[in-house]
């Protein structure tokens, strides 16, 4: 599974994972996926925190068809973290 | 090799990057440059991304793309065009959610539509007219009743007029006045 498409949504991209045909011309979409990052990680600017306000706007929606995951990126270091929205299918 | 299609679209998410750049550097004009550029290519994409079992998803995720990407340009009326295309249909849920919301936003911000531009170009055959909006530059094709597209072409002809339109749930711009603009 891979990044098959993003698209605009306002101040933010919002990415499908999935499978693209073998002709390279359609995909078949697997889960969402959401992207976050972080300058430098500091006691009230966390991966963790990040993670659940991310989380929080996720589990907002009703569509639990498709899987989510959020990951959440710290230049600092840097290191990331990636979580599935349990939520979800 | 890619369908014309989501070349265009492709682009368009490399204009919206191209953005997010410009206004992190605090070009604030360039970035909303930028933002219009990916909303044409965004429009077209939309348009011409064919409705089939294999590419029915991609199409709603671009309608909605171009629905954000003409509300962030201040394009209200296409804005809501989009809205409405993408609502007409049966999109994945989600996306549904975030095209109602846009919805909501848009009637919040503006309940009913006011065009003034040049009227450039009419059709006979077909009834519509064609004005282009003189804040955007864009061109609109508005459905007007057949009984009344001669004189409106008599009154308005190439003159800057002011329109108030209602957008139907396809996403057609419907007349409902049109007056000579002060």
């Amino acid at each position: 599974m891979s990044i098959v498409e993003r698209s605009y949504i306002g101040t933010y991209v919002d990415y499908i994972l999935g499978k693209m045909s073998a002709d390279n011309t359609y995909f078949q979409p697997r889960a969402k996926l959401e992207i976050s990052g972080i300058g430098k990680e500091t006691p009230k600017n966390t991966i963790n925190q990040r993670i659940k306000v991310k989380l929080n706007q996720v589990q907002k929606s009703a569509d639990k068809t498709l899987p989510a995951y959020v990951i959440v990126v710290e230049f600092g270091q840097p290191k990331a973290k990636i979580v599935k929205d349990e939520t979800t299918i | 090799m890619k369908p014309p299609y989501k070349v265009l679209h492709d682009k368009a998410m490399e204009f919206v990057d191209e953005s997010k750049l410009a206004k992190m550097e605090g070009n604030e004009s360039a970035a909303k440059s930028f933002l219009h550029k990916a909303f044409f290519l965004e429009k077209e994409a939309a348009l011409t991304t064919p409705t089939n079992e294999n590419t029915s998803f991609a199409k709603y995720l671009y309608l909605r793309s171009a629905a954000y990407l003409a509300y962030e340009s201040g394009y209200l009326l296409d804005a809501l065009q989009f809205t409405l295309l993408g609502l007409a249909g049966e999109p994945p849920i989600y996306i549904k959610e975030q095209l109602k919301s846009l919805q909501q936003k848009l009637h919040l911000k503006n309940a009913s539509f006011q065009l003034i531009g040049l009227f450039t170009q009419a059709n006979a055959k077909n009834n519509i007219i064609t004005v282009e909006d003189e804040t955007s530059q864009q061109v609109y094709l508005i459905q007007v009743p057949t009984e009344q597209i001669q004189e409106i072409v008599k009154n308005y002809w190439s003159a800057k007029v002011a329109i108030d339109a209602k957008v139907t749930n396809t996403g057609v711009v419907l007349l409902e006045k049109i007056r000579v603009a002060a």
